[in-house]
């Protein structure tokens, strides 16, 4: 006679699958008893009375389960556990969910009925013809392949749009949908406001903005960086505008963009006023005057975007924390620096983050730089040096080429933030984490030895090197913005509540007037 | 942007109703959780503060102590699994990156209780019937023989009617020590992931707890004991459902079934037994034993013929 067993520690069946195990386990060949149950003591006297209670048994905990097989030899009672685990297998318990894998979109499309929507993320020469074949097939399309050319995206977006569907990119990095996040995107609360974005991270952060603001979201509807490029002439945009116009939980509508080309811009706002529900234009750098004028609301920023969303929407603005600029923190700061530390800079993860900041720190200083920067005069030639004030946009392709990009791996940043630590002239860096789907699942904690030894190289010259942190992320991320910031706080770093205040504080740091 | 990033995809279910604490913890300032368990239809949540379990539960089933009943049927299938962590907020609860549940609008939830209590002859008499019945219609596993005819299957049952049956008698006669002591021998006996013996007392409590003067288990020493043993003495699920209904908290179809048999003005229903025995595999039968024997021993040591307050 032998007796086998096996342990699975800390691990949950539903009664239904355990006792359908257990029968089938019995009528294994060759098994004289088997017995599956959980590991408590009761259930190991029971083992014991009837002569079946191996020392393995005897260790087992009440949140492990048992497995203990009878046999007339140990090849059948090892045969046995084999047979019984892979009951289990299929039983699922608390593996992970089913996963599919087609060979073909049309393959998905025939075995899967209810799929409405189609990601791509193939390499860019391909991106195309798997978008088509999608759009073809009647799904909507998020395509985070980039390297498209803009005649493939123009026709891809001219199809969607004849076809009532949705072409989100190329280079499309969030978007949630029908209440999934795609790609890149925050956890927040479900509400009345709609996001069109042509900005991965500005829609990520009037998101997270809104959330804080106690709003909630329907759709985020990306568009991919050129959209509103003259040649694209901003079809997703304005599909998605009318999109957001025709859901029924939508009450207000936020549009986030860099600054469109002006006859883009036109049509976009044009069909903004004419969609029928309030909207606010957070176009950064943009015209003002052209927002109101075409009678929207004018968000000068992607804050000021989600706190005028979040009032329109019907939230009691004196229930608000608006999170308002800590000025005293601003003057102690600029106490501890020294003359000669005057200048900002800005290593960031979100392109829109680094474009939002380095606005707000233009409205004080020419000497801005960047290697995202539109002006050639201002566009850093060599992106390894900083000048002046710097902002470094590290998802820019001149650092995510053959690499992942910085939310997933940090390393060009870590050593970045040595480099910039060693310039006597630096008064402030400023760095963003960001949270949420498809980040990093602790950016704070990677960043941390780096950001220790920074502050022992400013401190070893006897200067104060003040490291501001914004975390991009919601009470709800899986990241815990909570344990994220303070991680960040331990190690001396000040944090931000928002992109705009992080700009604000970084632009006051090393302001030298009096 | 270069590619490819990890791919994962959260999906937004709605709440219809909830255990009011819970939906109060939701609505709050912050829960912090883990999962500590996933099936297809149940999600069990580690709350990292206290350690009490909550449950999100499909939407086909029913409302309990600590659970959401949430417009979803496949837990399993949006890959949510062990150890992903849960944040709670303004509404939201957040699973990973991998489900989202809003609560906006969730009906709350709290266990019904019993405004009315029967003449003593008709509770007898409704407890032989519905004993009978859980026999002829009950699942074998735990009290009743025949799942698997091995020497394991039939030590188990008898131990669980061993101790069933010494435990009612002690709590007829008012010994608190002796029903505790049966009690300590049911606790983590049996079959399944909530053992036999486990469910059984879930039933007796929670029927003893609806039907006394009051459901404080403070004022029940047993139900008290009762909590103490079963913390070592099982898992954390079996655990979470025996503290609840020591206070009177059980989920829908098992508090409806106590109330219609301890009525005086409802009539306990086929299909309020049929919903009960339909829990799990065979612990909707053992609680449904816990339910006849928890009101019959009420009835045994004085209780049910005091009078009851009413509550309304």
């Amino acid at each position: 006679m032998a007796i086998k067993t096996a342990i699975k520690r800390n691990t949950y069946f539903d009664s239904v699958s355990l006792m359908s195990v257990t029968g089938r386990a019995n009528a294994v060949a060759g098994v004289e008893q088997a017995m599956i149950g959980m590991g408590t003591a009761m259930n190991k006297e029971v083992l014991q009375n009837v002569g079946m209670l191996t020392p393995e048994a005897a260790e087992a905990q009440s949140g492990d389960l048992m497995i203990v097989v009878r046999s007339a030899s140990d090849e059948i009672a090892e045969k046995a556990l084999v047979e019984i685990d892979e009951l289990f297998k299929q039983k699922g318990g608390n593996e992970t969910g089913r996963k599919m894998n087609y060979a073909t979109i049309e393959s998905v499309v025939a075995h899967v009925p209810g799929a409405n929507l189609a990601i791509i993320a193939v390499a860019g020469e391909f991106a195309s013809r798997e978008a088509r074949r999608a759009l073809e097939s009647g799904l909507h399309v998020m395509m985070f392949s980039d390297n498209v050319s803009i005649e493939d995206e123009v026709a891809l977006k001219t199809l969607a749009h004849d076809k009532g569907l949705l072409m989100m990119g190329p280079d499309c990095g969030t978007a949630y949908i029908g209440g999934v996040g795609l790609c890149f995107a925050n956890a927040v609360r479900a509400g009345n406001i709609g996001i069109v974005g042509a900005s991965g991270t500005g829609s990520q952060e009037v998101a997270a903005r809104i959330h804080d603001f106690g709003g909630g979201i329907t759709q985020i509807i990306g568009t991919g960086g050129r959209d509103l490029n003259e040649k694209v002439g901003g079809i997703m945009m304005i599909d998605g505008i009318n999109a957001l116009a025709r859901d029924p939980a939508t009450e207000v509508i936020v549009l986030v963009s860099k600054p469109p080309a002006k006859s883009v811009q036109d049509k976009v706002l044009a069909a903004a006023a004419s969609c029928g529900k309030p909207v606010v234009a957070c176009l950064l750098g943009g015209s003002e005057e052209a927002v109101t004028k075409a009678g929207l609301q004018f968000g000068k920023t992607t804050k000021e975007a989600a706190l005028k969303a979040v009032i329109i929407g019907g939230k009691k603005e004196e229930e608000i924390n608006k999170r308002a600029l800590n000025l005293p923190l601003i003057a102690e700061t600029r106490a501890k620096l020294k003359p000669e530390q005057r200048y900002i800079r800005a290593l960031l993860c979100g392109g829109t983050l680094c474009e939002e900041m380095m606005l707000i720190a233009k409205e004080s200083y020419d000497n801005v730089y960047s290697n995202i920067a539109k002006d050639p005069a201002r566009k850093l030639k060599d992106v390894s040096t900083s000048i002046e004030h710097t902002f470094i946009d590290f998802g820019d392709d001149d650092f995510t080429r053959g690499r992942p990009h910085p939310m997933i791996d940090p390393s060009q940043r870590l050593a970045r933030l040595v480099q910039e630590a060693r310039d006597p002239s630096v008064g402030v860096i400023v760095l963003d984490f960001i949270l949420g789907y498809g980040a990093h699942e602790d950016p704070a904690g990677v960043m941390i030895p780096a950001l220790v030894e920074a502050k022992q190289i400013a401190a070893a010259e006897g200067r104060h090197l003040e490291i501001l942190g914004y975390v991009l992320g919601t009470d709800l991320d899986s990241q815990s913005l909570a344990e994220q910031t303070a991680k960040l706080s331990e190690v001396g770093v000040t944090i931000a509540s928002s992109c705009t205040n992080a700009g604000l504080l970084a632009r006051g740091f090393v302001s030298k007037e009096n | 942007m270069a590619g490819p990033a990890p791919m994962r995809a959260h999906v937004t279910m709605q709440a219809r109703s909830g255990d009011g604490a819970f939906l109060a913890r939701v609505n709050g300032i912050a829960f912090a959780g883990v999962v500590h368990s996933a099936f297809r239809r149940a999600v069990n949540i580690a709350c990292l503060c206290c350690g009490d379990l909550h449950t999100l539960v499909t939407g086909d089933l029913d409302d309990g102590p600590n659970s959401l009943v949430v417009a979803a049927d496949d837990f399993l299938a949006l890959g949510i699994c062990q150890g992903d962590s849960v944040r709670a907020a303004g509404g939201s609860l957040a699973i990973a990156g991998k489900a989202m549940v809003d609560v906006t609008g969730a009906a709350v939830w709290r266990t019904p209780l019993p405004d009315t209590h029967c003449a003593t002859g008709l509770l007898r008499r409704r407890l032989a019937e519905v004993e009978a019945e859980i026999w002829r219609d009950g699942t074998p596993g735990g009290f009743i023989e025949g799942m698997a005819d091995t020497e394991v299957a039939r030590l188990t049952t008898r131990m669980l009617h061993e101790g069933a049956d010494g435990l009612a008698l002690a709590l007829g006669r008012g010994d608190t020590d002796a029903a505790l002591g049966h009690a300590g021998r049911l606790l983590g006996l049996g079959p399944g992931l909530t053992p036999s013996g486990d469910d059984f007392l879930t039933g007796l409590l929670a029927a003893r707890a609806l039907f006394r003067r009051q459901a404080d288990p403070g004022s029940d020493a047993f139900a008290l004991g009762v909590i103490r043993l079963a913390k070592t003495a099982t898992n954390p699920i079996a655990y979470a459902a025996i503290a609840k209904a020591a206070r009177g908290e059980v989920r829908e179809r098992v508090a409806r079934l106590i109330i219609a048999l301890g009525s005086a003005t409802a009539e306990p229903s086929a299909q309020a037994l049929a919903q009960v025995l339909a829990i799990g595999s065979s612990s909707g039968t053992e609680i449904a034993f816990g339910v006849t024997r928890g009101l019959a021993s009420l009835i045994d040591n004085g209780e049910w013929d005091h009078g009851h307050q009413d509550r309304h």
